[in-house]
Order: structure tokens, then sequence, then C-alpha cells
């Protein structure tokens, strides 16, 4: 019992390491990448200030090595998504078959849940998820495919629905229009606690596509709507005091021009 | 975190004991009904240690047992053994503020300025996500680029006491005072008509020249003329400045520069008598030069001869030559790139490698004389000889560059000569003697949604909803040949010879002032209502009176002998 727990703890560490490291390493990329990437790298930072203040200094030297072995799977994931924009869907695949191929014998990945359900999602469909693909960086090919890789915040239902995001949404990126009408079906599927959730779990296995439409389509359910659309929308309580809110209200009046009224309970 | 740590180590507990069941294999994420069927058998195995649990840690258990039961179609029999507390259920009610602020945050990077504005009057929990935000820096630099150079800070340091997001709300303020009242200055000074003018507002300065080819300095506050360069031989067509270089273009086809010299109030010495060192002239174009442009490191010329040359501001040598296919009109730099207007087509070119990026052809019937472009270089507005302007987009796939037509206006019955442009307005000088406001602030919000979706940047090709110019301001009689934006004022010349000034600083006062005279009549009207409510009281007291009169009547009646006497004595 007690050598089961132990083992467990550092795989949690190790499992945060990676995470660190992955926000790091995607921070920088964000970059360089774009200038309008700024605001998405300054939220990743205030992720990556947390758990780094929890850290002891031993796992700085984790972070270097971790760092270092994040390059060939970064690259290999730009190379992939340059010929998805270019090739076929089923070029494609067979170019990620290759691919995984060259790394180990199958060509599957077992994840089990919290709730202890054991998931079989395919190499590429790993490699999304930037957390599950760093620990199957950091073990051997003959290791990672004897054992399933222990997730253990994200449950079941979270990791279905992440796993046929991440399907439907590389067959729906062939034309923009497709990949549109994918996301708005998607994300209409959900309610607001289900799509909380999905957040969680996807900000845990820095999935970054689902992240980025989840964060859109919630911004977009609330941009031009009143103050207590967006009270009743995230089941929030108002805990200002009158004098307080009309302050508010008062200090924001330029925001308030051309707030949809209908909007308004 | 210890408490986290317990729950996990429950957790992989449960696990080793689940995997050391034999009776239960791996399962297939495909397969529905043996999937159901685990799930239900692992829901059952949670409820014994939910018991033995203590407080926070059966409400956690609870939910994730909760999670775990909405996606399951289980056997009726797993279910009959499921029994959840009452406290459970009420966890269900979680809010999206359960997310750590880092999502939030990440939520509202969607969202612009005025939702976040919106969204910080929901709780205080919002407020301080929203108002600490770091989307309010991108906000104001794409729109105004960095604050030093508006606020004219001579340190360069911007001041660490207000927030971005204070400067942005004062800012977004300001910008209405180009709806409000405005004082005219005249500039005289020019023999003959002025082509060019340019507001440095950094430095609070006014740079004018035409066809007496002389370029004068004017202060912007006062109006008054600073200083004068020698006769320079030709017409001056183009003008431009920083607070480090002033150059000036003509038909001859050179460019004059002046550099700034330290410790002068107003930085250039126009009629440098000593010092010939501030004073370069540079060769290279054939035709006349007809715009100008500076950025940190280059200068931009555009000339009649078809081409736009890069010059290094350090070496003053010639560094790319564009060739264009007519006359170059109208150019404007930002970061890499260059847009510039031949004919009436409209190029961008990458300024390193002098590649072509993007063209549209025939953006207007006629040549396209005018250009301007909004601080981020996303968006491109031209005016041409039919007297429209158009509006278009550059979008970056990260491949190839296209242009897209966002919106058009016809304000003018002639020409379009001059464009300027400061978020959110948009100003139009043409041959017809007036002046255009246009406001842009919908429009760039409406580009901004749609990027990445090209499917309604197509709809919104066919249908060119626009607001019609919300201002017009007259004042000439004919030919308006430049115009320029800052500092609230419109710097404009033209054929009459004079420069003119729109000054809208004290549109904010006195719109002020007009509340403050309502107010007064308001407190008027509140006196008068105060001594007819004094008019009323008297009338009361007249009611005190005669219910005194009464009780000396019920006096008289009463049979007493001091009543007698009172009888006799009436």
């Amino acid at each position: 019992m007690a050598k089961e727990s132990g083992s467990s703890k550092i795989e949690m560490l190790e499992i945060s390491n990676e995470a660190m490291a992955e926000a790091q390493s995607s921070k920088i990329e964000m970059l360089e990448i774009n200038n309008e990437a700024m605001a998405e790298a300054q939220s990743s930072k205030t992720v990556t200030m947390k758990p780094a203040e929890a850290e002891e200094s031993k796992t700085e030297t984790q972070k270097i090595t971790d760092e270092e072995s994040k390059n060939v799977p970064i690259a290999a994931t730009e190379e992939e998504s340059k010929k998805l924009s270019i090739t076929k869907v089923e070029e494609s695949k067979n170019a990620a078959t290759a691919t995984t191929e060259g790394e180990k014998e199958e060509a599957k990945v077992s994840l089990k849940t919290l709730d202890g359900v054991t998931f079989e999602v395919e190499a590429w469909i790993a490699k999304e998820m930037e957390t599950v693909q760093a620990y199957i960086d950091d073990t051997s090919a003959d290791t990672s495919a004897a054992i399933a890789i222990p997730l253990h915040n994200v449950a079941g239902r979270e990791l279905a629905r992440m796993v046929e995001y991440c399907k439907e949404h590389r067959r729906a990126s062939v034309s923009a229009g497709n990949l549109k009408e994918f996301e708005e079906r998607f994300a209409a599927a959900l309610n607001l606690y289900e799509m909380k959730d999905l957040i969680i779990a996807a900000n845990y296995l820095n999935t970054k596509k689902l992240l980025e439409s989840l964060s859109r389509c919630i911004a977009k359910a609330i941009k031009n709507k009143s103050v207590e659309f967006v009270r009743d929308y995230f089941g929030v309580t108002n805990d200002y005091t009158t004098e307080e809110e009309a302050q508010y209200r008062e200090t924001n009046a330029w925001a308030f021009r051309n707030v949809d009224e209908d909007s308004r309970n | 975190m210890a408490f986290e740590c317990l729950n996990n180590t429950e957790v992989s507990q449960n696990l080793a004991h689940f995997v050391a069941n034999p009776g239960i294999g791996i399962v297939e994420p495909n397969q529905l009904s043996p999937k159901s069927f685990s799930e239900g058998v692992a829901t059952s195995k949670f409820v014994p240690d939910t018991k033995s649990e203590s407080g926070k840690g059966v409400k956690l258990k609870g939910a994730s047992t909760i999670n775990s039961k909405k996606g399951i179609k289980a056997p009726v029999s797993a279910l009959n053994q499921l029994s959840i507390p009452g406290d459970v259920i009420f966890n269900c009610g979680l809010s999206i503020t359960d997310l750590p602020p880092a999502l939030i945050s990440e939520i509202l990077n969607c969202l612009d300025p005025k939702d976040l504005g919106v969204v910080s009057c929901v709780s205080t929990i919002f407020q301080r996500v929203a108002s600490e935000h770091g989307a309010w820096k991108q906000f104001y630099c794409e729109r105004w680029g960095l604050p030093t150079a508006s606020l004219a800070v001579d340190s360069g340091v911007v001041d660490d006491d207000k927030s971005w997001r204070e400067l942005f709300v004062e800012r977004e303020f300001r910008t209405k005072t180009f709806m409000g009242r405005y004082s005219i200055d005249v500039l005289y000074g020019h023999t003959e008509a002025v082509r060019t003018v340019f507001l440095l507002a950094s430095a609070k300065l006014i740079f004018t020249s035409g066809y007496d080819s002389v370029v004068r300095m004017w202060d912007m506050e006062n109006g008054l003329s600073i200083a004068s360069s020698r006769p320079l031989g030709c017409t001056i067509r183009a003008v431009a400045a920083d607070r480090k270089l002033l150059v000036a273009g003509g038909t001859d086809g050179f460019i004059h520069c002046w550099r700034a010299v330290e410790d002068l109030l107003h930085l250039f010495e126009l009629r440098a008598t000593q010092n010939q060192n501030t004073e370069v002239r540079l060769w290279g174009h054939e035709g006349p030069i007809t715009s100008l442009a500076l950025d940190l490191t280059r200068i931009y010329s555009g000339s009649w001869d078809t081409t736009v040359r890069v010059w290094d501001r350090l070496s003053m040598k010639c560094t790319a030559v564009l060739r264009h296919s007519d006359w170059v009109w109208a150019l404007v730099p930002h970061n890499t790139t260059v847009a510039s207007t031949s004919g009436s087509d409209v190029y961008v070119w990458d300024t390193n490698s002098g590649a072509l990026v993007t063209i549209v052809h025939n953006a207007h019937v006629g040549n396209t004389y005018a250009l301007a472009r909004s601080h981020t270089g996303d968006f491109l507005f031209t005016g041409g000889e039919d007297g429209a302007i158009h509006m278009y987009e550059i979008v970056n796939d990260g491949y190839e560059s296209k242009t897209w037509h966002v919106a058009a206006w016809i304000p003018h019955s002639a020409a379009v000569y001059s464009l300027a442009f400061e978020f959110p307005w948009l100003v139009s000088a043409s041959s017809d003697g007036k002046l255009a406001l246009i406001d842009v602030r919908k429009l760039l919000r409406i580009s901004k949604r749609a990027l990445g979706k090209r499917v309604s940047k197509v709809k919104h090709l066919g249908g060119d909803i626009v607001e019609p110019p919300q201002r017009m301001l007259h004042g000439f009689k004919s030919n308006l040949f430049s115009v320029d934006i800052g500092a609230e004022r419109i710097v404009s010349g033209g054929e009459e010879g004079v420069v003119r000034i729109w000054n809208f600083t004290e549109a904010l006062e006195i719109e002020r002032r007009a509340r403050a005279l309502r107010g007064i009549r308001l407190e008027h009207r509140m006196r008068r209502r105060k001594l007819q409510t004094e008019l009323s009281n008297k009338s009361g007291r007249s009611d005190q009176c005669s219910v005194a009169a009464k009780k000396n009547s019920v006096t008289c009646i009463w049979p007493t002998k001091r009543g007698m006497s009172g009888k006799l004595k009436a």
C-alpha cells in the first residue's frame, strides 16, 4: 500500500513537471509565431507561475531535461499541421502512421481515467494531448506499450468528448466552413457545467485547440449581452452592494452603449 | 495540497483494486454496452468508500459519482444500489467561477473592451479578472500605438500610476471630441497653394509646404509660425517628420532632410546658417516625389517615375527600389510591409525582400490618390479620383496574404486627395472643399470577429451596409490637397494658400459648461417650488387661527358664573 501511494506521488510530480515544461515551451513558440498571441502567452505565464511556486529546487533540473525532449514533438506537430492544410486527409493519415511506426510498434495508446475506464486511442490523438505525449516521450517504447497511462484528474466522459473532438476536428479541417460548423455543433451539445469540466480537462492535458475553441464559444455567448444575462448564464451571485454596483456601472458607462437590451431578463 | 494528495492516493488504490479484479478486462471505447456495464460496476464500488470518508471527501467523491452517473445508461440493479446524500446534489450547481482565474482570463481574452467593461460589473471576481487583464495593453497599442508619443512625455517613461485599462478608457472617451464643438485657426504665411501638411503631435508641431517651395514650421497650440526654410527651388509635394528627422520631397526628384538638433526647443533648424551638417539632400528619383514616410530605420519615397525607394536612415543610401506599373501617388509603411497606390491599383510590398505581397486591381475609377492605414496595419483606406473612399482588410493566413473589400463611402462630389486615420476616425480631404469624418469603429469590430471565418466575409462582400459619414466640415471654396489628424486637431491645406486647424480640444469643456448651465436652471426651478411650498405653509397658519376661534366659541356656551358675566360685558 505504501509503495503504491509513493509511486502515484512520483507519477503526479512527473506529470505536473511535464505540463509546466510544455507550457513554457508553448509560450516561447507562441511569441515567435504571432504578436496577436501575446495575451495568450501572458495567460499561460499565469498558468506557469502557480505550479512553479509550489515546486522544489530539484525540479528545475528536470525542467531542463523536459524542455530538451520537447523539441522533437513540437517540430513534429508543426510539420503535421502544415501537412494537414496542404494534403488530403488520407495522405495525412498515412504520414502520421509512418511517423508513429518509427517510434513504437503499436499505433495505439492506452489511457486510464479517474473512474477506472481504459481508452485505446490512436497515437496522433495522443499527440494532440501534450501532457500525454510528454509522458510517452519520457518512458521507453517497451514500457509504454505495456502499461496504460493513468490520468488522475480526467473523468471518462470528458476524455471521450476530447477524443471525439480530435477525430472530428481532423476530419473537418479540410475546409474552413466545415470546421466552423463542427465547432458550433460540438459546443451546442454541451451545457455550461459540462463545458466547464471539459475546459479543466483540456487545460490539464494541454490540448490547445480544444481549449481555444471552448474559450471562444463561451466568450461568444456573453458577447454584447447585459450584466444580468451574464450573471444568469454563469450562475454567479451578485456580491456587490448597491452603491458599489452603481459606482462600477458609472465607471464603465462607456461600455454599455449598444448593449443588447433584449438579453435583460 | 495535502488533501488533494490524499484524495489521489485513494483513487489510485481503487484503480489498483480495479486492475486486480480478473473479471474486468480492458474495455474498448467504441463498445458502448460493456463500457456502461463497467462504469456501473465502478460506480457501485464508490458507495462504501463514500461512507467512510470525511466531510469534504464525501462531497468530492459525490461530485465525481454524479458526473459519471449522468453519462451512463446503467443497468437497473446498479442504479438501485446507489444512494446519494442530499448535500451532494446541492454541489451540482457549481459555478463557472470555480475555474482557476487563468482559465477565466483565457475566456475573457476573446472579448473586446466593451464586453470586458460589461463583465466587470457582474461580480467582484469578474471585476478583478477583467480589470487586470493583459489584453488592455494590446487593445491600446493596436489602436493608438505606444502612449509615449501621444502623451508627449519627454522622459519617454510611461506613467506607472495609470494602468493600461485607465489609459484605454481615457483615450476612448477623448475620441468623442470630434463630434463636439470646434474652433478654427487660420494660419497665414504661404504665398501660394499649400500642397502638403504634416502634424507631429508628439512635438506639437505642424509642417506645411507647397507651390512656393518653402517648408514652414508652425506651433500646433498657438498657431504661430516658428520658422521657414530657404526656397528649395521647386514645388514641395510631400513632407514627413518624427522627433529625429524632417524630410521634404519636391518636383525635381530630390529629398531634402533636416536632422533634429539637440537642445533646440522646436527640434529642427530650417534656416541653418552655421551648422551645415544637419541638412542632407538625397537624389535618385527621376520624377516628382509625391509621397514620403518614415519609420524607425528607413525613409520611404514614392514618385511619378513609377518607383518607391527605400532609404536607410543611418547611411542615407537607397536600399530597395519597388517598381510599379503607373505613377505612384501615396504610400504607408507598417513594420515589414509598405502599402502604395499606383494608377488605380493598391500594392502591398514586403520591405525586407522587396517582394509583392498582394495587390488590389482597380480600387477606384481613375487614379487612387490617397492612402491611409490602421495602426496594426491590417486595414487600408483608399481615396480616389471618383470621390469614393474604400476600406480593405489584409488577412494573413500564414502562407499567403489576401485583401478583402470591407466597405465603401461616397461622401464627396469630387476627387479625394488625402486621407488621415486615427482610431476610430478617418478624415478625407477633397477637391470639393470639404472634409468628411467617418467613424469606422463598428467595421473594425465586425472584421475582427470574422477573422478565421471566410464564409462570413464572403457574405459581407455582398452587402456593403455602411453608416454614412458622421460629420462634414466645410471651409474652403476650392481644392483641398492634404489633411492630417492628431492631438484632437485636424489640419488641412489647399489651393487658397492658408492652413486651417479645426481644434476640438475644448469640446469636452464646452459640453461641461452646457451641463453646468442646465444644472443651474434646475436649481432655480427647485427654489421656485420651495417658495410655493412656503406659501402653502402660510395658508396653514390661518387654519390654526380659525381653530382657535372655534375654541373661544365653545368657552362662551359653558354655563358658569363667569360665563354670565361675559354675556353682560358683551
